[in-house]
């Protein structure tokens, strides 16, 4: 077949796909009858009470001298681990506020931080392509400085995020800008799997976040520029499960919801969504009218233990706690005297569901608490 | 005679000086008729008060004085601000660029180099790691070895598959015209009656050729290379001299994604391959990319820092300036588009340094699937976006005009005009030499660019023009580059106005409006 005749039938092809995906769309749309909210309003379902004592801030971490980018909990223990622009990586004791370890990282431009499951170890990637391993129990050389104990190179873009496989130090999962998302081997610092790239089924602009199913660590979701969300299995890197579609802009964030049958994104047309994976359905839009000027960005969210809670971080600052059954907006965390005075860059949630840290452009991370007769939720 | 003042005065005092700058703050001590005996240093604060360094008790106010206000303001010197306590400098706008921080003793200052893909932004960067850095270590050269190893796999690939495209329109043309007149294979020049033409390629490198040009395909090139490099390599050395490769490479300027390295690395191809093949400098230079994963690259460095204008200053000191130290942070752009989040990273650059390759004019380029445009238009749109970026709203740009060489060569061949941006250049005619047009035109892109930037911002762009593999002319662009520095922080004080011919870059240091004209 000659290249005119191969480009005539790809024409024809990329057609038949949109149209069939309009009509998909168009099906989901009729089918979609109602949202989480207007379900959960005709059940008679009221909103969380809060009051600004039921979540208070107890701890500030101050440390770092630059714009905190990315924060990661241990899943036991309390630790916190925070990459700022200041080039480093500080690792906190959350209960003591004392900072554990003082991490200089070789490249400055960090963009991401990660605890792995034991605790042992952190992982960090930014501008430079690259994800980086520490071991928080080695020595530290002749300046100091803890030694990186693994470089994990391939990725053709940097690195925005990356995440530990649950319940195991081996395996680790980063999202770049080279649009591909990337399952490593720490022990052989190889490439066990790649999802996306150049002429597969991925996403088609920089990814910007991972998030790892809890309850069955073979899927994991990712969120990019394109303003799409996608589903991924380990097991089938060559193709994603699922697109999710609704955004209109870059998702910045994404976050499985604790059943491990929906998960959360946030994005820059200032929305967070709720997304079904089993349906495949938009179940809610999350969005506060704010004026005409600027659209805030969601920079990050977390959900609380049960759920019921969605924190929301954004660019102007605030952090707002959203009922996600009734899409409600119960607590906003950025309200004068409590905020940070920067845009909040990233958020999350201890394991035991009991305190949630946020980290911010004005360089200080802040633990947050259930106050009172609160309970976690 | 405000020349003839600032000599005198100058070379016999000094003064420290944190809001203005220290030629009229020592004018005006002057005028207030403060005692300034040799070798002391004051401290001028805001508001006027004065204190000798490290005494810590203030002795006067300079404005105190009728004479000492009516002075500054008939020779346009620092005048006490309405507000002398000022605006109380609001600890919550953590803007990087809100307190002169690059003023502080020590600080780093940061430059940012950048440019579209294939300006030179790595060359540039590679030349400043030999100059002011500690060169290339065995792990780095090490590095730059497999990326030219595998970059060489690259160039084969897009020649191979440029060569099946040509084959394929040659004989389809070929096809119709025996189609259409019935003429006898004999006659038909360069095919002979089994379906061959200039293009055709030696029958048993098909395989090679196939297996290449799908591992590029499905982007799993690296998998491959530059690990088998030395298995492949006489092959690859009898393709590039294939006749049907080199009719290929005559016409290249229609393989866009080939850049003008690949044969002096192609013409190599056996020692490159070869295990004991250690890059030369010149391979160094001429390899694309600084490391393999593109990711971002940095070195510090200080430079000797010796400028005309701080040589006047340094007369009589005893002790040696303290040396500023510099970042050169080179990213590739392959990554930037709109709404771009990590450019925020680099709100704190003391200088982005844009480099613009003036021999694209007439070259075209296709930004991953969207459609292919000039590739100087594709470099004025990146420009634009960086300039009107947010983050560096405040910092100052130095154009780099680089590939002059390149560019001196194409100018007469090819008219500037080939660019739609530049339709309206009107050459003086007769230009007698390369030489001549080549700098008309040089100059011309320049003024395109100053107008765009001034459109934008309304401030001076400094432009320079550079050859990327000439060492001397990058030292002379950073040379440039501490000097523009040196002007941006003094343009708020800026008595000596800098008219439009300074912000040129001319190798007469003369010109430079702080030197007098004897």
């Amino acid at each position: 077949m000659s290249v005119p005749e191969l480009k005539e039938r790809h024409a024809a092809a990329t057609e038949t796909v949109n149209n069939l995906r309009e009509r998909l769309r168009q099906r989901r749309n009729e089918l979609l009858d109602t949202d989480v909210a207007g379900y959960a309003r005709s059940q008679g379902r009221s909103p969380v009470t809060f009051g600004p004592t039921d979540l208070v801030c107890c701890r500030i971490l101050q440390g770092h001298t630059g714009k905190v980018y990315s924060l990661d909990w241990t899943p036991e223990r309390n630790r916190i681990v925070s990459a700022s622009q200041d080039g480093r990586l500080i690792v906190w004791n959350a209960l003591t506020s004392q900072k554990t370890h003082a991490i200089k990282l070789p490249c400055a431009w960090v963009m991401t931080c990660a605890f792995s499951p034991t605790g042992q170890s952190v992982a960090c990637g930014g501008l430079d392509s690259m994800c980086s391993i520490f071991n928080l129990n080695s020595l530290t050389d002749r300046d100091g400085n803890l030694p990186v104990s693994k470089t994990l190179s391939g990725h053709k873009g940097y690195v925005s995020c990356c995440q530990y496989v649950p319940n195991e130090d081996i395996h680790i999962i980063t999202s770049s800008g080279d649009q591909t998302c990337v399952l490593w081997d720490i022990t052989t610092g190889l490439r066990t799997s790649i999802f996306g790239g150049e002429f597969q089924s991925g996403h088609t602009a920089d990814v910007l976040s991972v998030s790892i199913n809890a309850s069955d660590s073979r899927t994991f979701v990712s969120g990019s520029c394109d303003a799409t969300a996608r589903l991924w299995d380990t097991r089938a890197a060559s193709r994603a499960v699922r697109t999710f579609h609704g955004h209109e802009g870059d998702v910045n964030t994404v976050k499985f919801f604790p059943d491990g049958n929906r998960f959360g994104t946030g994005s820059d047309d200032g929305t967070c969504r709720l997304f079904d994976i089993r349906t495949g359905h938009q179940l809610q839009v999350y969005h506060q009218q704010h004026g005409d000027n600027e659209v805030p960005h969601v920079t990050s969210i977390a959900f609380s233990i049960s759920g019921r809670l969605l924190f929301a971080g954004y660019s102007n600052g605030n952090c707002y706690v959203w009922d996600t059954l009734l899409a409600k907006v119960v607590l906003n965390l950025g309200s004068p005297q409590n905020s940070h005075e920067g845009r909040i860059s990233c958020l999350g949630l201890s394991a035991d569901g009991s305190a949630l840290c946020t980290g911010s452009w004005d360089t200080n991370l802040k633990i947050w608490a259930f106050g009172g007769n609160r309970r976690v939720i | 005679m405000l020349g003839t003042i600032f000599s005198y005065f100058v070379s016999v005092h000094t003064i420290l000086y944190n809001d203005f700058g220290s030629t009229f703050t020592l004018i005006l001590f002057q005028l207030a008729k403060v005692q300034c005996p040799r070798d002391t240093h004051f401290w001028l604060y805001d508001d006027g008060s004065y204190e000798e360094e490290g005494q810590n008790n203030i002795k006067g106010k300079i404005w105190e004085k009728a004479f000492t206000r009516f002075c500054c303001s008939l020779f346009s010197l620092p005048v006490p601000p309405a507000n002398p306590h000022g605006l109380q400098e609001d600890p919550t706008t953590f803007s990087g660029r809100s307190v002169p921080e690059y003023l502080e003793q020590g600080r780093v200052q940061k430059l940012l180099l950048f440019g579209l893909e294939g300006s030179g932004t790595s060359t540039i960067f590679k030349q400043a790691k030999l100059l002011y850095g500690n060169g290339f270590s065995q792990e780095e050269l090490q590095n730059i070895k497999l990326m030219i190893q595998s970059n060489m796999y690259k160039y084969l690939s897009v020649l191979l598959e440029g060569r099946e495209r040509f084959e394929e329109e040659a004989l389809s043309e070929l096809r119709t015209t025996n189609f259409d007149t019935e003429v006898s294979a004999s006659d038909q020049i360069g095919v002979d009656g089994n379906n061959q033409c200039i293009y055709s390629i030696n029958q048993r490198f098909k395989p090679f050729s196939d297996w290449l040009l799908d591992i590029m395909a499905m982007g799993d090139l690296d998998a491959f290379f530059p690990a088998a490099t030395r298995e492949y390599a006489p092959i690859v050395d009898e393709i590039w001299k294939d006749p049907a490769i080199q009719e290929t490479y005559k016409r290249s300027e229609e393989l866009h994604l080939l850049p003008d390295v690949a044969k002096y690395f192609l013409d190599q191809a056996v020692e490159i391959s070869s295990n004991e093949y250690e890059p030369l400098e010149k391979d160094i230079l001429y390899a694309e990319g600084v490391t393999q994963s593109n990711g971002l690259a940095c070195i510090e460095f200080s430079f000797d820092d010796r400028s005309p204008m701080s040589e006047i200053y340094n007369e009589n000191y005893e002790c040696p300036p303290s040396l500023t130290k510099y970042q050169l942070i080179r990213i590739n752009s392959k990554g930037l588009h709109d709404g771009c989040k990590w450019l925020e990273m680099f709100e704190d650059v003391r200088a982005v340094i844009f480099c613009v390759a003036l021999s694209d004019y007439d070259e075209m380029w296709c930004r991953g699937t969207g459609p292919i445009c000039n590739k100087m238009v594709a470099s004025r749109e990146m420009f634009e976006s960086l300039v009107r970026h947010p983050s560096f709203r405040d910092t100052p740009f130095v154009l780099l005009l680089n590939k002059y060489d390149a560019f001196e060569d194409k100018i007469n061949r090819v008219p500037l005009s080939t660019c739609d941006w530049f339709s309206d250049f009107r050459p003086v005619k007769p230009h007698h030499n390369n030489h001549a047009l080549a700098q008309q035109a040089y100059y011309y892109v320049a003024v395109k660019f100053k107008e765009l930037y001034s459109s934008i911002c309304g401030r001076k762009l400094f432009v320079s023009q550079t050859r990327g593999r000439e060492r001397a002319s990058i030292d002379d662009a950073f040379k440039y580059v501490r000097e523009v520095l040196k002007w941006d922080e003094e343009k708020d004080d800026n008595i000596y106005e800098i008219n439009g011919d300074d912000s040129f870059y001319s190798t007469e240091m003369s010109s430079s409006p702080f030197i007098r004209q004897e």
